[in-house]
């Protein structure tokens, strides 16, 4: 059941005074069914991060519309917009994005919170998740005493706490060494299995594309090409890695500069 | 890039953060200016102005106490901007400034601002000298109004007192930068690292403090009034220092435990204030100290005047009133008097022209004189005044006094036993109502049987004549009373006229004089305790741009966010206000039972007013500064 429906989106972006317009997305379709964990590549300004903010209601599209599990946000004002990406929308970003004043537990419980749900639906939500993610550990601890990929986990903990339905990954691994990023890779994709949350994430990062079942490549805004993950990922991994040569662009370069 | 150029991109960049400082300074500058315009202005000077002694002696004053406060406020946020922007001094260290390069370019941010804050401040001034110098004439009755004219001496002085108060603020303040090292400056000590601790110990003792400080003000008789102050002050000060620091981390503390906590924006709204918590502490403490200052002090000026005027007018038998002592050297002649009134076409309500006995009398510790009427005089007058007939016998004496109340080491009360001429008299009732004149040995006025008075009489073989006239609406008799007053024979001396109105309309004036001057004490003290909270909220405005967007990002309404903001601004706007308030009513409280009944019941309304009022200010500051942070806050 498709879950998630783009159909024809572009985005162009005109500057303020003169100069000439960019179009970092043009008539671009794309489809996630329920359940899937999809990951979107491409070179750097080919219009990833564009894609993953309209889809995140951050920023509206020129043209063409896509459906959310039936609802088309474009309908929605701001206020209710905010709601909708609370309520049904689950984040994580490269910066972790935690606010620092909070414990581990309540940045987890934060969309909870801010829809006012009973305190013990919270902490029986709570205890499932901590448990399955490994994060029991580290729950009263602040942001700032703990690691890097325990933030990014605490992150997804918090993406998926009110079961949206569906989690926007922006490069989750990006800010992380390899040994972090794998193991937010494995939260995730525990979140993917065990918790049945749709995935759609942007990353650089071929080995944590290979985490995915299906990846869309994007190039100049435009649809590229797509694989399929088969039995094995050490495949897949080299399946990747085959596209992006095709696909040209500098990716190592821009791993770095990007943050 | 000059450091000049980049001392001038700084405040230009960063005008919002020094926004309220800036017109703090201004303010300060051109009530200064504006005081020195009168204290300096050749007439004032010269003598020309009736009572411009004594409203330049105010004005001094109030001059000092603006530059204390001023170097007070100056440092303060001096303090705050360095540290603020540690890391981008750090970040500059680390390009390769040196120390003394950092120093000029704050140097030259500071001497800019200032600058611009006492040429603005004076600019306000002199546009609103003249204003200031016609209402300070009408205030003091002056034939012409005082003219306006370009002081120099005001300006220089202005100018100069402030710019080297700046200077060397400055300069201070250099000493902070001097010992920090690249490191610690890069470092954000801002950022909440561990949940706040506190000390219950503390935290008891802080309320005990408070709570005895409280009490004893409550409860201090008149007699020890004013040895308890400094214990007082030294309690609540104590005490408040101490719950700020500690209670409130307590107080949060608890709220932060409570399940409301995870509802809505709770977790964010208390996290945020619960983290910087010790952060605020001085601050609060300092802006709810002000805030106590400003609120007692203008209480008590409205309290004080207040209860002078009740005891001018209740220690004064009738509008006017006077003795002559001798017939043939008259203080005044009534028919002098009658004259007067009749040419201002006065609505005389009754008039007293009776003869009364001086005598000497002892009672206890009280040797003195005093002046007897005779009962059946008094019962005529009683009729006018609505007073009761009195039927005494013949040991009996009435007694009307109303210094002798107000002088504790003395005292008559009904029952007490008083000697005249050898012999035993007892007080009958006793009034702080007097009847006739209370000038010269009319103090103390007793009423006795005819019998009694005539033998009195035949000792002494002295006889006073004793007038009064009650006018009606007698507030606005000021004109005639003085003319009275001024008809009196120069030999005698005019003060043995007593005349209500006039004396009303003195206190009055002096009055209106010093809630004038002293209103704009008080609202620079309101202004500068309103900007050093939007000095420290607009210090965290990165950190809170930042949090926004955070939760911006996972769905937060601009309604909730506002509601975050608004809740830590209020929190902040509030809490010294409410603990200053606090204060001032513990300091109203005492006031009162140091006035003792005198001022009464007006007294809880005057301090309300004054709270009322305060509260008013601070409401609107409150709506400014979350206006202009909710709009900085927003802007990306």
């Amino acid at each position: 059941m498709t879950l998630l429906h783009v159909d024809a989106i572009s985005k162009t972006y005109y500057p303020k005074k003169e100069g000439l317009s960019y179009k970092a997305l043009s008539n671009f379709n794309m489809s996630v069914e329920r359940g899937e964990f999809v990951g979107v590549m491409g070179p750097s300004g080919s219009g990833k991060t564009t894609l993953l903010n309209l889809l995140a209601t951050i920023d509206k599209p020129t043209s063409g519309t896509f459906l959310i599990d039936g609802t088309d946000p474009a309908t929605l004002n701001d206020s209710q917009l905010a709601q909708f990406r609370r309520r049904q929308l689950g984040f994580v970003f490269q910066d972790f994005n935690l606010l620092d004043t909070l414990t581990v537990r309540e940045n987890i419980l934060l969309p909870l919170a801010l829809d006012k749900t009973s305190h013990k639906t919270m902490s029986k939500r709570l205890d499932l998740l901590a448990d399955q993610l490994g994060i029991q550990d580290i729950l009263d601890k602040r942001t700032t005493e703990i690691s890097g990929g325990q933030q990014q986990r605490t992150a997804c903990a918090r993406a998926v706490i009110h079961d949206p339905k569906i989690v926007l990954a922006d490069e989750p691994t990006g800010n992380l060494d390899s040994k972090s990023a794998r193991q937010v890779m494995d939260t995730m994709t525990t979140m993917n299995k065990d918790e049945g949350a749709t995935i759609l994430m942007v990353t650089h990062d071929a080995t944590a594309a290979s985490y995915c079942d299906r990846i869309v490549f994007i190039k100049d805004g435009q649809f590229f090409s797509e694989i399929r993950k088969g039995e094995r990922q050490q495949t897949f991994y080299q399946k990747v890695l085959d596209t992006l040569s095709v696909l040209g662009g500098d990716f190592s370069d821009d791993h770095k500069t990007r943050s | 890039m000059t450091i000049t150029r980049l001392a001038r991109k700084n405040l230009t960049g960063h005008a919002q953060r020094y926004a309220a400082y800036f017109l703090s300074c201004v303010f300060a500058v051109s009530v200064f200016f504006i005081y020195a315009q009168f204290v300096f202005h050749p007439d004032v000077v010269n003598g020309d102005i009736r009572g411009g002694d004594a409203v330049r002696t105010g004005m001094i004053m109030a001059q000092v106490i603006i530059i204390l406060f001023s170097i007070f406020f100056i440092a303060y946020s001096n303090r705050v901007f360095l540290s603020t922007r540690s890391k981008e001094f750090g970040l500059l260290s680390l390009f390769g400034m040196s120390k003394r390069q950092l120093c000029r370019l704050v140097y030259f941010e500071q001497t800019l601002i200032s600058v611009t804050a006492i040429l603005v401040g004076l600019g306000i001034g002199t546009l609103f000298s003249k204003l200031f110098l016609m209402l300070m004439s009408s205030m003091l009755g002056t034939e012409s109004p005082i003219e306006f004219q370009f002081v120099l001496s005001a300006y220089l002085i202005t100018a100069l007192g402030f710019f080297v108060l700046f200077q060397v603020l400055t300069l201070l303040s250099f000493w902070r930068l001097r010992k920090a090292n690249i490191q610690d400056l890069l470092k954000d000590a801002r950022k909440p690292k561990h949940m706040p601790r506190f000390s219950w110990i503390l935290t008891i003792l802080g309320l005990i403090l408070l709570i005895a400080g409280y009490m004893i003000a409550a409860t201090a008789s008149i007699m020890l009034a004013v040895f308890l102050i400094p214990p007082i002050l030294f309690l609540v000060v104590t005490g408040s220092y101490l719950l700020f620091r500690q209670g409130t981390v307590a107080l949060y503390k608890k709220l932060y435990d409570k399940p409301s906590l995870y509802s809505g924006t709770n977790l964010v709204t208390r996290t945020n204030i619960l983290f910087r918590l010790k952060d605020y502490a001085n601050m609060l403490f300092l802006t709810s100290t002000i805030i106590a200052v400003v609120l007692t002090a203008g209480g008590t000026v409205y309290l004080l005047f207040d209860s002078t005027i009740r005891m001018a007018t209740n220690q004064m038998a009738t509008t006017i009133a006077w003795y002559n002592f001798d017939e043939d050297e008259p203080t005044l002649e009534k028919e002098t008097a009658d004259a007067i009134l009749a040419k201002h076409d006065t609505d005389i309500l009754y008039t007293i022209d009776t003869e009364v006995t001086p005598i000497d009398f002892q009672t206890g510790n009280l040797e003195t004189d005093a002046v007897a009427l005779p009962e059946s005089a008094y019962n005529d007058i009683a009729v006018d005044m609505d007073l009761p007939q009195l039927n005494l016998q013949s040991d009996e004496v009435f007694v009307a006094a109303p210094f002798v109340q107000n002088s504790p080491e003395y005292s008559l009360e009904e029952g007490d036993v008083i000697n005249v001429h050898s012999e035993a008299y007892t007080v009958y009732d006793f009034t702080d109502r007097p009847i006739l004149s209370t000038a010269s040995s009319g103090w103390v006025q007793f009423i006795v049987p005819d019998e009694t008075y005539a033998q009195w009489g035949s000792v002494v073989d002295e006889r006073y004549q004793a007038y009064g006239y009650e006018l009606d609406n007698w507030k606005e008799q000021g004109e005639v009373s003085n003319e009275i007053r001024e008809a009196a024979d120069s030999d005698h001396q005019s003060y043995f006229v007593q005349a209500n109105a006039s004396d009303y309309q003195m206190v009055m004036q002096t009055f209106s004089l010093t809630l004038f001057i002293g209103i704009f004490v008080s609202l620079l003290f309101f202004i500068v305790q309103g900007s050093m909270l939007y000095l420290k909220l607009f210090t965290e405005l990165e950190d809170t741009k930042k949090q926004l967007l955070s939760l911006k990002r996972i769905g937060l309404t601009k309604k909730e966010a506002k509601k975050i903001l608004g809740s830590k601004i209020r929190f902040l706007f509030f809490t010294p206000y409410l603990v200053g308030a606090l204060h001032a009513s513990f300091a109203f409280l005492m006031l009162n039972s140091m006035l003792e009944g005198a001022a009464g019941s007006m007294l809880l309304w005057n301090g309300l007013l004054v709270i009322g009022i305060g509260a008013l200010l601070q409401l609107i500051y409150f709506f400014i500064t979350r206006y202009y942070f909710v709009r900085a806050a927003y802007k990306s």
